[in-house]
């Protein structure tokens, strides 16, 4: 909590740091308030917009105490608020005596051209980050568009400030505006350009491909020769781009880590062939590299020491976090109870089916397992729970465990959305409920 | 829960933002 507050704190001196220092060495102007707060509007979008880059570059210093789950959103939500920051920055200069020829001219010097475009760009930008899903664009090439737009709209930003505004006449402001594009661009640079190409000089190797059940799959991964396997804690995710040639697709993604820390030389992944990418999964073979950027999240047992008694709902693939956890829990012999709801369509598509029967008719130290299979759409002669996770199966299922239990839930979006308002109606107090979404 | 956090966190930056940019024109404009 102390590393996540003054992490806060610093994000906050950093995006304030211009106001700060105008406030110190150039107070005093001639301009009325509306022109100024236009003015302050944009000074702080650009520290916002600066931000942002450190905000997605994956830094573990940055990111730790949060977790990608948390960082990631709040870099989208603060893309938002410099988006509008920015909007409201011509109509408040207009307003302060700027003239509405600033909004609507374009004969126009060429520096508040480009903040037009720049405005415009940000906004696609922004538009495309929020509804990628609902235009249809593929990850990729949003990443890509991603990727040209961020550092281009920086560059736009600057060249406007420091052309237009006065403020950028002082050199204290000089000497911060060119420290803050610079360091932008080194990390943007090393995140997209140097980190993938310095992970390229560390291959992991698969060492094993292993179909779970129909269209889902374990990577086995070994570290490069020579080399120690990263330490990671159970539930944590890890960024894969593999290389296996034969004209398939070289992509980075995140994919939850389903096997233990505690099983050394190696490490696995189990994946669902459900996108475009993910549907040429089987198609690795023994022998394929992967640049491997790890470990990532915090959706981890192990962070909670004191919750002994967990309740575990996983919603298909969403299993392999808590998979992980389990395992761990064996290996280390960590004596905790748990109840794992674990929700499928059919009997076909429950992942690691035998090994978690196993797993609950273990005796002795060690976790106490207890498995509850929820089909939505079974086979008739299915004897166990049947439908969707709801109210009602919540309170029969977990019983007294609701009042002490730790919650911990890995689904699709749609039902974490539903199962959360349950839990808390059913008087789980938010500190005991810990979830992870498919998507960051 | 954490994403209680997230939102707590996002309105904190905002409004500090908000006042000081707007408390910083009115010093200005003064």
């Amino acid at each position: 909590m102390k590393a996540a507050r003054s992490r806060i704190i610093l994000y906050l001196a950093v995006i304030l740091l211009p106001l700060l220092v105008v406030a110190a060495f150039h107070l005093k102007t001639e301009d009325v308030f509306y022109y100024n707060v236009g003015r302050g509007f944009a000074q702080l979008a650009f520290a916002i917009l600066i931000m942002q880059v450190v905000l997605a570059a994956r830094l573990h210093w940055v990111e730790a105490p949060f977790g990608l789950n948390l960082t990631f959103p709040f870099h989208r939500r603060m893309g938002i608020v410099a988006a509008i920051l920015l909007i409201l920055h011509p109509p408040l200069m207009a307003l302060g005596g700027g003239g509405w020829h600033l909004l609507f001219g374009l004969d126009l010097e060429w520096y508040i051209l480009i903040a037009k475009a720049a405005l415009l760009l940000l906004l696609i930008h922004v538009g495309l980050s929020l509804w990628r899903g609902r235009l249809g664009i593929k990850y990729e090439t949003w990443r890509l568009i991603h990727d040209i737009l961020a550092p281009l709209v920086l560059v736009l930003v600057f060249l406007h400030s420091w052309n237009a505004s006065e403020d950028l006449r002082v050199r204290p402001m000089q000497v911060l505006w060119l420290v803050f594009l610079a360091v932008a661009l080194l990390l943007f640079g090393y995140h997209r350009l140097v980190r993938p190409l310095l992970l390229r000089n560390h291959l992991y190797r698969v060492q094993e491909v292993h179909e779970e059940c129909p269209r889902v799959w374990t990577i086995k991964f070994a570290p490069p020769p020579g080399e120690r396997r990263f330490d990671f804690l159970p539930g944590q995710f890890q960024f894969v781009t593999l290389f296996r040639g034969r004209g398939l697709p070289v992509e980075e993604h995140h994919f939850t880590i389903s096997s233990s820390p505690s099983e050394p030389g190696y490490h696995a992944s189990t994946i669902k062939e459900s996108g475009d990418f993910t549907t040429t999964i089987g198609q690795t073979r023994v022998g394929d590299t992967a640049a491997i950027h790890a470990p990532f999240g915090r959706f981890s047992y192990v962070l909670y020491p004191q919750a002994r008694d967990l309740v575990f709902i996983a919603g298909g693939i969403g299993i392999t976090p808590l998979m992980s956890s389990l395992r761990h829990m064996r290996d280390t012999q960590a004596e905790r109870r748990v109840l794992l709801l674990y929700s499928n369509k059919t009997e076909s598509d429950i992942v690691f089916r035998e090994e978690l029967a196993r797993m609950e008719e273990e005796v002795g130290r060690g976790p106490k397992l207890q498995v509850v299979h929820v089909l939505s759409r079974p086979e008739e002669a299915w004897p166990g729970e049947k439908g969707h996770l709801d109210r009602e199966k919540l309170a029969r299922l977990c019983g007294e465990r609701l009042g002490t239990a730790s919650f911990f839930l890995c689904c699709p979006p749609p039902l974490i959305h539903s199962l959360v308002p349950l839990l808390r109606d059913l008087a789980v107090a938010d500190s005991r409920i810990h979830f992870e979404y498919f998507s960051l | 829960m954490e994403f209680k956090m997230l939102n707590r966190v996002t309105a904190l930056v905002i409004v500090i933002c908000l006042a000081a940019a707007v408390a910083l024109a009115f010093l200005r404009s003064v």
